[in-house]
């Protein structure tokens, strides 16, 4: 065990992933000789080489495209976006290419590989360095899409995305890649996809049932925290794959607590949590006892100088926990 | 010619008939006859021609069909046969081809047999996409043919990636992309060539034009011109010439596989298109197939003797094709849900349970 | 004289040490705000920083060349001195998160700003997911949103409910079958007493049995002593009483009352009665009118047999029986007891006249046998003197129907166009209508009526 932070963490599963299987490679803007804009791929270059740590030019299209033909060659691509703002030039190659090359080749092309980029706000870093364009991936059939909280999770997640067939979105929740700390298990594990973990259980009968991820997660517990004090228990659920979901958790949950609280970065319209919400509805109907409920981001651009105000931090999350609670 | 290398012609194809920087290759005169004056590759030639005429066919019985109703559409590459088998002809075993949507012909040239176009065309159960992919996009692993989609340009990224993974990896094996109609007004053509570029990557990318096509998608006069920015080498190649692009393919591909990295070869080429009336009238002067009748005639090879038994065979197995085509269940509903991932995952299952 | 340290911030994310290019100050300068203090390079840029705040430099730390680490002292301020008007430090541009306190940590960078470490982020590595617990599975029924907001309008408690839907679901009939009865009178007049009903929850864990009807809240009688004098007098309510009160509510609960009642011409009966109670004196018997009713009752329920029948809950079966064991409704001082006499078809008048005889002596000594106090099949209950003018008896569940006799009167009858004195006894009959229709109740009723009246039919009929 060693104590790691978000980026160390992931930087030791690439570590340990490209030592076990040279097929992995890892490209995009300044992840060679720089390290990444984040340092997540610091001493990769030195310890693998230029052929396998590529600083490619500037392009999200080239970047994904180029990574399709390696996989499509055999080799098992990395490629890092600088951020999730700046996915879109590439997007195009997500949706249209990776997504359906599996399906429309019968089976016959996979183009496996994990794209990782950092996601999320509270870093002042205005609108292109803070949006969470999760349910922009999920709503595309093929891809599955992941997001650590801290650092076990990110390294056991990033391997256990390495040996999964399918293309995966990892995304890594920027504000709390240097804060979230924990103990790390040295070399191989995985910590498997589509399952959730309960971090917080609710123990009184006036529950609700929190939902969150990534750096959200935190602003849940410290939400859960208060209420407590104030009479109502919290079952915080950290999703940890967004997609495939691992709704059996959620919805044994819901069906415990009859409540629901969904926090997201993202927008509220057509974010992840109107999915959630509409399968809780689907799958725990009779167990409702509230409306299920979202504290999302705004249906707006992020802001810069108001960040703090856009995020759906503790100070909002509480009361929708306390009104879900006592509805 | 016994080395491969096309002479040049002082011709151009270029829409205002300025003379281009980069020369228009061609190694046979109007006439067939071997413009350096050397001997013409009899198998080769013999090879090409059965390529065209099996190409000239099925697109005219591919044509008819979609009129018929019986294929929703279907991308023809008539009159530009030399462009659409030529380049295929030149990969060896192990070469990954990246097939533009009008070579759907190309992939027969890579071994993909006729009864599996026409099950794909057909979207059938039997094909292996399963009837998911367009009907004009091939795609067979077997073959080394690589599935493309819809969108134009990005599979040349694609081709980019590959080629840099096999130099990487110091693989001899090389990979061509298909640039098609206009792609290379996109945005992928763009990044392929410069990652490609960057990554020596072991690609040649055979970029189709017409000279409507050209001054239509771009204010420069070629697009091998495009490749001098990129720092990838480029060719260009009279596409009515099967020979000649063949050839140009050829040294290309032996120069990725030798480190030389990419190479753009430009082949320009008349596409027969339909009328108002809906008519199509095939190139005569122009056209690629009588060219290399010419060709095979003054070596001394009985042309018509090769084609007319092909053409036979060729309707034969078309119509056979068809016929078990059409006759093929389609999928069943149960498939739609599979290869969306590698295992159907549970909401998957969910839906697919309600569905079947 | 406040002392402010400058540490090199990160000013590169993830820089972790610049190299000193030029001093922009010295000690002894007084610097304003946002002044250039020095210039740093570090792998990403060589970037001019400059004073965050107003006031002395005391020191710097580092020579030109050398290499420092990120986060370690670069210039050390004495803030409020003189020289110039201190400004207090400015308030960050940017809010801090509102539930939390400014972050010390380093500055921000080109890309935003990378915390070391976040409000309530201090907590300890998360725990393994636990299986979930099951302390607090909650025992909240199942309902569709709109039931529970019709049970929160109606004011019930949707765990007291039982439930009837699909998959154990509380359906809106259930809670408004539930509203209807919590709001009906209640039955007992001395009840004065019962818990906020719709705030109690039923004890954790209990039963779904428990939410039954039978279960309703237990009538509570608070005492009215005012703690000087006994007012009242507290007894066991136990042994017979107990069990008749069980009894009388079982079949009050479950079989559907309806009282049918008629008046019936006696005289005949009373006739022949007299001619035959010296016969019967001298065989040793005292004949009364009640072997007649038991005959006439039998005769009835041979022409319905569904009077003599039961219903079989438990396999949802109509029993017919097919003995007539008429048990005779008996006042004792122990309390109220049905002595049965069997077989009553097979039986002359004489000796279901000895049978009652021998029944009644029994249970007025409370000595009845335990046989003689089961297995009736249909009841007659004599009413009697104090039987007022009519009743309403309560089935000898599970039977379907009852007899009611009232004691006979003299009372003006018509008869022939003529007012005569005509000897007038009342009958009420109940029967549970869940199995005996009204117009099959009157017709049992008058079917009796007919052979009390003309008791010579009952001798056609006799077997």
């Amino acid at each position: 065990m060693t104590q790691m932070n978000l980026v160390s963490a992931i930087n030791d599963a690439l570590k340990v992933a490209m030592r076990a299987d040279d097929r992995v490679i890892v490209l995009g803007e300044d992840v060679g000789k720089v390290g990444g804009v984040f340092r997540v791929t610091q001493g990769l270059h030195e310890e693998f080489g230029e052929d396998r740590v590529i600083d490619t030019p500037l392009s999200e299209g080239g970047i994904i495209g180029a990574a399709i033909g390696m996989a499509l060659y055999g080799l098992l691509p990395v490629p890092e976006i600088q951020f999730a703002d700046f996915i879109f030039p590439g997007y195009d190659q997500i949706v249209s290419e990776l997504a359906k090359l599996r399906y429309r080749s019968g089976g016959e092309y996979p183009a496996k590989m994990v794209i990782r980029t950092p996601v999320g706000g509270g870093i002042r870093g205005g609108l292109y360095h803070s949006q969470s364009p999760e349910s922009l991936f999920i709503h595309v059939a093929g891809l599955k899409v992941v997001c650590p909280s801290n650092p076990y999770d990110a390294k056991g997640l990033l391997l256990a995305s390495l040996r999964d067939p399918d293309p995966v979105l990892f995304f890594e929740p920027k504000r709390v890649y240097r804060a979230a700390k924990g103990d790390v298990p040295e070399g191989d594990y995985v910590v498997p996809l589509s399952k959730a973990k309960i971090v917080r259980e609710a123990t009184g009968r006036r529950a609700v049932t929190v939902v969150a991820w990534g750096a959200m997660l935190y602003e849940a517990l410290a939400a859960a925290d208060e209420a407590e004090r104030q009479g109502v228990s919290c079952e915080v659920i950290d999703l940890r794959t967004l997609w495939p979901i691992d709704l059996d958790t959620v919805v044994e949950s819901v069906k415990r607590t009859g409540r629901l609280v969904v926090v997201h970065e993202a927008p509220k319209t057509c974010g992840f949590g109107a999915e959630i919400v509409a399968l809780v509805n689907e799958k725990a109907f009779l167990h409702l006892e509230a409306p299920p409920c979202r504290v999302t981001g705004y249906d707006t651009p992020f802001p810069y100088t108001l960040e703090m105000d856009y995020l759906p931090l503790a100070h909002r999350i509480l009361p929708a926990v306390v009104a879900t609670a006592n509805y | 010619m016994q080395d491969g290398t096309p002479a040049t012609s002082e011709t151009t194809a270029s829409a205002g008939g300025v003379p281009s920087a980069t020369p228009l290759e061609r190694v046979l005169s109007p006439e067939g006859e071997v413009l350096d004056g050397g001997p013409v590759d009899v198998a080769t030639a013999v090879g090409l021609f059965r390529h065209l005429v099996t190409a000239r066919l099925l697109d005219l019985r591919f044509i008819a069909l979609q009129r018929s109703g019986d294929i929703p559409f279907y991308a023809s590459s008539l009159g530009e046969e030399g462009a659409t088998s030529a380049p295929p002809f030149a990969l060896d075993l192990g070469d990954a081809y990246f097939p533009g949507p009008r070579s759907a012909l190309g992939s027969l040239v890579r071994g993909v047999s006729l009864s599996e176009l026409v099950h794909q065309v057909f979207g059938t159960a039997r094909s292996a996409t399963r009837g998911r992919g367009l009907p004009h996009h091939v795609s067979s692993r077997e073959n080394g043919v690589v599935s493309v989609g819809g969108v134009p340009g990005a599979s040349l990224t694609h081709a980019s990636g590959w080629g840099w993974a096999a130099r990487m990896r110091g693989d001899r094996r090389a990979c061509l992309a298909v640039v098609c109609g206009a792609a290379f007004a996109s945005g992928g053509f763009h990044n392929a060539l410069n990652f490609a570029g960057v990554g020596r990557a072991n690609v040649v990318f055979a970029c189709v034009v017409d000279g409507e096509t050209l001054s239509s998608q771009t204010g420069s006069e070629t697009v091998a011109e495009k490749g001098q920015a990129y720092g990838v080498p480029a060719r260009r190649v009279d596409g009515r010439d099967a020979l000649a692009v063949h050839a140009a393919i050829a040294r290309a591909l032996v120069s990725a596989r030798d480190g030389g990295g990419p190479t753009l070869v430009e082949i320009v080429s008349p596409r027969a298109k339909p009328a108002e009336d809906g008519s199509i009238a095939l190139p005569a002067d122009d056209c690629p197939v009588l060219l290399l009748e010419r060709c095979l005639a003054r070596a001394g090879v009985d042309a018509a003797a090769v084609r007319a038994p092909l053409e036979a065979e060729l309707d034969e197995a078309f119509r056979l094709a068809v016929a078990e085509a059409r006759s093929s269940a389609a999928p069943g509903r149960a498939s739609l849900f599979e290869d969306v991932y590698a295992e159907v995952p549970r909401h998957l299952l969910s839906q697919r349970d309600a569905a079947v | 004289m406040a002392r402010w340290e400058f540490k090199l911030p990160d000013i590169g994310e993830g820089v972790t040490e610049g190299e000193i290019v030029a001093w922009l100050c010295k000690p002894g300068d007084v610097l304003s705000e946002d002044a250039p203090m020095v210039e740093v390079m570090t792998d990403k840029a060589t970037v001019t920083i400059t004073s965050p705040r107003a006031g002395l430099v005391v020191e710097t730390h580092g020579a030109v060349g050398a290499i420092v680490a990120v986060h370690s002292v670069l210039v050390v301020f004495e803030l409020d001195v003189a020289a110039g008007a201190p400004s207090p430090s400015p308030a960050p541009s940017h809010a801090a998160p509102s539930h939390a306190a400014p972050d010390p940590g380093p500055a921000a960078t080109a890309v935003g700003d990378i915390r070391e470490s976040l409000p309530g982020m201090g907590r300890p590595a998360l725990p393994p997911a636990q299986p979930a617990a099951s302390g607090y599975f909650n025992e909240r029924p199942l309902a569709t949103p709109a039931t529970r907001k019709l049970a929160r309008d109606r004011g019930v408690n949707l765990s007291e409910v039982p439930p009837t839907g699909p998959q154990g679901r509380v359906t809106k009939a259930d809670v408004e079958a539930f509203a209807v009865r919590a709001a009906a009178p209640p039955e007992n007049a001395i009840e004065t007493a019962r818990p906020a009903a719709p705030a109690a929850a039923p004890p954790s864990g209990a039963p779904a049995a428990a939410h039954a009807p039978a279960a309703r809240e237990l009538v509570k009688i608070p005492s009215l002593s005012d703690g000087s004098a006994a007012l009242e007098e507290r007894v066991p309510f136990a042994g017979m009483r107990r069990k008749i009160s069980a009894r009388m509510a079982q079949s009050k609960h479950t079989a559907a009352h309806f009282t049918f009642v008629e008046e019936c011409d006696a005289g005949a009966l009373r006739a022949l009665r007299e001619r035959m109670k010296a016969q019967a004196a001298s065989a040793g018997v005292k004949l009364s009118f009640l072997p007649f009713f038991v005959k006439a009752v039998v005769a009835a329920l041979k022409k319905h047999p569904i009077l003599n029948s039961a219903l079989d809950e438990s396999t949802n079966e109509l029993v017919y029986r097919k003995v007539y064991n008429i048990g005779i409704a008996a006042s004792t001082d122990a309390g109220l007891i049905v002595p049965v006499v069997k077989h009553a078809d097979r039986k002359s008048l004489l000796e279901i006249a000895r049978d009652i005889e021998r029944l009644a002596g029994d249970a007025k000594a409370g000595k009845s046998k335990a046989e003689d106090l089961s297995g009736s099949t249909f009841t007659i209950t004599s009413l009697g003197a104090q039987g007022g003018l009519f009743a309403t008896p309560i089935i000898n569940f599970p039977e379907v129907g009852i007899l009611g006799i009232h004691q006979m009167k003299e009372k003006p009858v018509v008869r022939d166009g003529q007012i005569v004195i005509g000897q007038v006894m009342l009958l009420s009959l109940s029967f549970d209508h869940r199995i005996v229709d009204g117009h099959v109740g009157a017709a049992f009723a008058y079917d009796i009526i007919g052979y009390l009246e003309n008791p010579d039919r009952l001798f056609l009929e006799m077997t």
